[in-house]
């Protein structure tokens, strides 16, 4: 990212340190990730210590240091989701993508992450891919979800 | 009346109010769908889509419109056909095709009883006290009947993004009449009174935290609305501000009155992208009319409030740890004394409240603290709003007096049990609650009362479980989600949790020692006194809980290695039942490991030593012939 | 003077004290890993934890952050007290198993074993580095990173780092002796040339101008000595003094 367009996130955000995770927020929204640089642009332009920065990145699960995948893959692993089955779900999932949870395929293709609780319960287990929901998902409907987006 | 103009009289009021009753009751046909996130996860966008083309072919003048949750989401989609002078009729589990039939009947004048969930009367108009023959009235639905609706009473009724049908239903009112005639003291008494205790969880109460912060030193002073709901199975909050955001704001105002407050923040989770943007519109409109900014009503308030989002942490759901977020800081909790109220975001007095606490506000402040007092028990007034999901017919959102017994709401509200099964246990307050048993089931659902039986309130989040639920598993479970969601800082809940989880880990592999249940005791119990926040000290709840009720589970575990519900994979077998199977073959290609084998229409069999346990054949085998023990 | 409780017997105390520092003046022990004199205190270790009555309420609290207050009564030696610090003390053990600081300190305190698994970690998160670098030295080179189980002390993304002036502060706190901050700096600075070897004291602001005569073998260095003894503890614990004094001698700035 260039310094200009970190100085246009400070800026709508409004510059105080309240507004230092809705500007990481961003630069993860556009980037897909927090880019080293970026974050030291950012260091310098609000006089944060680079240690703050990198303490919030790795604090706060909405972050990620390294590249994640075009399509975000997320199962729910909330309460209700998970007595009706949801670890199945997901174990699934990950052998279909061959990555653990957390992890992103070899080809950028897909990241898959667990959540707790997107608030669907009546339809659990849940799965969510972008911005698309997915409900009563059995393990052996799983290949049917992925590719739709493959 | 989009143009900015501030609402600065009784006369501006009534105006909007008439806006929003004609916009809510028009003279015409009416069609809303529900379209809040458990809508949209079932498929609403559809009905929707479908309904406009539909509607827009014939020249009907019938309109379309959006709202929010009604609380039944187990039957969503829901959708709401008004007429002028009939009572509404609300409509289930719609799909596309049932939508295309719904607009032929709309726009042929007739109701598809089959189709009909159940009809509604009263809102906001005066009730017509008339009724559709064949279709139960909301109030006579097992589901309905029990609840008294105070903060969910516009959820699913109005388009959130209308501040005009807000007013039209009673808000604002409330702000008008306390600017003008009332004192920050009294609204204090007011709320104290009431005896409304903090929604979040902590249970405490309201009117006495306001009055802290009343009078403690610092400018200027904080209102913060904690929506960072995180319990898993949660989802009141969410739902409220997707549906009824300007409660929130009203009550905000009202709160910043009260303290002295200028400035506050909503702190949204990162996971509720609609419910930010509901209360991202509802934001904007309040400052376009004067209702939020410089001198609300043209009163003399100066009250204005920022939206954030949080970073992904459960943790920041804990009042200090929030605070810290604000701050641009890890979401590390602090000790207390001093507390919020006193010294809070940025060492100033700061007020945080649940949103389900502020949304109470404007209606304890309307209809006054004796009508609040009325409902519920002794020590816990008022109602509350609850999600009952899991094993459980009827899954949704619900709002009852406190002091409702659990089994009332399992089987009349919840409509039992799925598929015949066995009631084991009701989870509730989440991550720091408890498990309730069978034999525990006349208990009044209030503050005190949960806390004995070992669980806790919480924010409102109830999972049943039934037979097939292992509780081990649960305790396991519970600890799996804390050990990620620990900040770290403190070494009891950090190394605790950890070894505990451990623990539970051998147990459910069949791996479990004597000792360890009294191990995962003195664990619990060292948390409990020793650690820094309320993650840490609730933490071993679960457990306990799970030991106290449900030992004998623990000791099959542990003693025998085996798991009476069938759950932990390592302690269960799957073979293939000779008698049912037809060798059809279709349990053979989904196995991962290959480890099915067999020829067509004969008995097929399962290689033991490959078996992973993950039971897909089980799941997709269609004649029974898969067995678990 | 504030009149509290301390295991039955009256003690008087002046008002500002926290409830472990009055114990303390009563010649009353606990245990304590995160705590520190020279700079706030922090509450993460959790082993100086009491029973506390305020006002007729009993909980347990962390003495070294409640204030002493009129009226309390305190007790260190209750059952709750002493069972839930043994169990925290097998639970450090067992996480800093390799390193004997946690093992002398369990065992002034009868601790000698652990149920638990050893996990081999050195560093005990205690947070003293890095609230001094950040309070004393006002330079944050080390923060924390992660969290949970995965809560670690380091530097920005593990590169060495821009802000460090090797003070020292980190290594002379660290109860287990697990950072190694000090040392790193000190071999980046040793490759550096001419009037860029500046004397660890001007890099922390205490002197100007000075040039390291010794290779920054600074244990063996007369100057280094000078500043030890002149300061009484360690030289960083003067640099929020030294910068106050510049601050109010130059208030425009």
């Amino acid at each position: 990212m260039k310094v200009i367009e970190i100085d246009q996130l400070v800026q709508k955000h409004g510059g105080d340190d309240s507004a230092l995770i809705a500007v990481l927020q961003d630069i993860q929204r556009r980037e897909g990730y927090l880019p080293r640089e970026a974050l030291t642009l950012l260091s310098e332009k609000m006089a944060v210590p680079l240690s703050r920065l990198y303490g919030l990145a790795t604090f706060y699960r909405s972050f990620s240091l390294t590249p994640t995948g075009r399509h975000r893959v997320r199962v729910c692993l909330g309460t209700a989701c998970h007595v009706r089955g949801g670890q199945a779900v997901l174990d699934q999932l990950g052998r279909e993508l061959g990555v653990a949870a957390g992890g992103t395929t070899a080809d950028q293709e897909f990241t898959l992450e667990t959540v707790r609780c997107l608030g669907c319960c009546s339809i659990g287990p849940v799965v969510q891919v972008d911005q698309e929901t997915f409900g009563r998902i059995r393990q052996d409907k799983v290949d049917k979800v992925l590719r739709k987006f493959q | 009346m989009s143009a900015p103009s501030p609402i600065t009289s009784a006369k501006d009021l009534e105006r909007w109010k008439e806006e929003g009753l004609r916009s809510l009751a028009p003279n015409t046909a009416k069609v809303s769908v529900g379209m809040a996130t458990c809508g949209l996860a079932t498929g609403a966008q559809a009905v929707f889509d479908v309904l406009t083309e539909e509607l827009s072919k014939a020249s009907s003048q019938a309109i379309l419109a959006k709202t929010s949750c009604i609380g039944f989401c187990q039957m969503e989609p829901i959708v709401e056909v008004y007429r002028p002078g009939e009572p509404r009729v609300l409509y289930k589990e719609m799909t596309a095709e049932k939508a295309r039939e719904l607009a032929a009947d709309i726009l042929g004048g007739k109701v598809n009883k089959k189709e009909a969930l159940c009809t509604l009367d009263g809102f906001p108009e005066a009730k017509a006290g008339k009724t559709i023959s064949g279709i139960p009235r909301m109030e006579d639905l097992p589901f309905y009947q029990k609840q008294k609706k105070i903060v969910l009473n516009r959820c699913g009724r109005i388009f959130p993004d209308s501040l005009a049908e807000y007013i039209a239903s009673g808000g604002y009112f409330t702000l008008w009449q306390v600017l003008n005639n009332r004192s920050p003291d009294q609204i204090i008494a007011e709320i104290d009174l009431s005896g409304l205790r903090g929604r979040g969880g902590a249970g405490f109460p309201t009117g006495r935290k306001w009055r802290f912060a009343r009078d403690a030193q610092g400018d200027p002073k904080y209102i913060i609305c904690n929506a960072d709901e995180g319990d898993p199975g949660a989802y009141m909050d969410r739902s409220v501000l997707e549906g009824d955001p300007f409660a929130i704001l009203e009550g905000m105002a009202i709160g910043a009155y009260a303290i002295g407050a200028s400035q506050g923040f909503i702190y949204v989770r990162d996971e509720y992208p609609l419910a930010i943007e509901k209360l991202e519109t509802a934001v904007a409109q309040a400052r376009s009319h004067g209702l939020l900014g410089k001198n609300i009503m043209g009163k003399g308030l100066s009250f204005d409030l920022r939206l954030i989002r949080g970073g992904g942490a459960f943790v920041c759901g804990e009042e200090t740890a929030l605070i810290a977020s604000l701050e641009g800081r890890p979401g590390e909790p602090r000790q207390r004394p001093p507390f919020p109220a006193e010294k809070g975001l940025w060492g100033k007095p700061t007020v945080i409240n649940n949103v389900e606490t502020w949304a109470n506000v404007p209606w304890i402040l309307s209809q006054g603290a004796d009508s609040f007092r009325k409902l519920g028990t002794q020590t816990s007034k008022g109602s509350k709003v609850f999600s009952i999901v899991g094993k459980i017919n009827n899954t949704g959102l619900i709002e009852v007096p406190m002091g409702l017994k659990l089994r009332d709401i399992i089987y009349d509200i919840g409509g039992g049990i799925p598929d015949d099964k066995k009631f084991k246990a009701i989870q509730t307050g989440g991550p720091s609650g408890g498990c309730i048993p069978e034999k525990l089931l006349d208990l009044p659902v209030d503050y005190e009362s949960l806390t004995q039986a070992g669980a806790i309130m919480g924010s409102g989040g109830m999972i049943v479980m039934d037979e097939d639920t292992c509780m081990v598993d649960v305790a396991r479970y519970f600890l799996d989600f804390l050990k990620e969601e620990s900040c770290g800082k403190c070494s009891p809940c950090r190394e605790g949790i950890d070894r505990a989880l451990e623990i539970l880990e051998r147990i459910c592999q069949g791996k479990g020692r004597t000792g360890d249940i009294e191990t995962l005791e003195s664990i619990g119990k060292m948390m409990k006194g020793f650690s820094l926040c309320a993650l840490g000290t609730t933490a071993p709840n679960p457990v306990l809980s799970t030991i106290r009720y449900f030992r004998d589970e623990y000791e099959a575990h542990i003693r025998d290695h085996k798991c009476p519900a069938k759950v932990c994979r390592e302690l269960i077998r799957y073979s293939i039942s000779a008698k049912n199977c037809n060798g059809c073959g279709a349990c053979v290609k989904p196995c991962p490991q290959e480890a099915i084998s067999g020829a067509k229409k004969k008995v097929h069999t399962l290689d033991q030593s490959l078996c992973i346990k993950c039971g897909m054949c089980y799941e997709v085998c269609k004649f029974d012939a898969i067995e678990r023990e | 003077m504030i009149a509290l409780q301390m295991n039955g017997k009256s003690l008087k105390v002046k008002p500002g004290m926290t409830v472990l520092e009055a114990a303390q003046s009563a010649g009353v022990k606990i245990p304590t890993l995160c705590h520190h004199e020279g700079i706030l205190p922090y509450g993460a270790c959790r082993l100086c934890t009491v029973e506390i009555t305020d006002a007729g309420r009993t909980t347990l609290q962390a003495s070294c952050c409640y204030p002493a207050k009129e009226g309390l009564q305190v007790r260190t030696d209750t059952e709750a007290v002493v069972e839930g610090r043994q169990l925290l003390f097998q639970l450090l053990l067992a996480r800093c198993s390799e390193y004997p600081a946690i093992r002398e300190l369990a065992a002034e305190w009868g601790v000698m074993d652990t149920p638990f698994s050893p996990k081999g970690e050195n560093c005990v998160l205690c947070g003293l580095c890095v609230r001094a670098c950040a309070l004393l030295m006002g330079a944050e080179a080390i923060a924390f990173s992660g969290r949970g189980t995965s809560r670690k002390v380091t530097t920005p993304f593990r590169f060495p780092s821009e802000e460090c002036r090797a003070c020292g502060a980190c290594t002379f706190l660290c109860p287990t002796g697990a950072i190694q901050m000090e040392a790193e700096m000190v071999e980046r600075l040793r490759n550096r040339y001419g009037p860029e070897r500046q004397c660890r004291y001007t890099l922390m602001g205490l002197v100007s101008g000075k040039v390291c005569p010794n290779n920054y073998n600074c244990a063996q260095c007369t100057f280094d000595q000078t500043m030890e003894l002149r300061f009484g503890m360690h030289p960083a614990f003067a640099v929020g003094a030294a910068k106050a004094l510049a601050a109010a001698a130059s208030p425009t700035r």
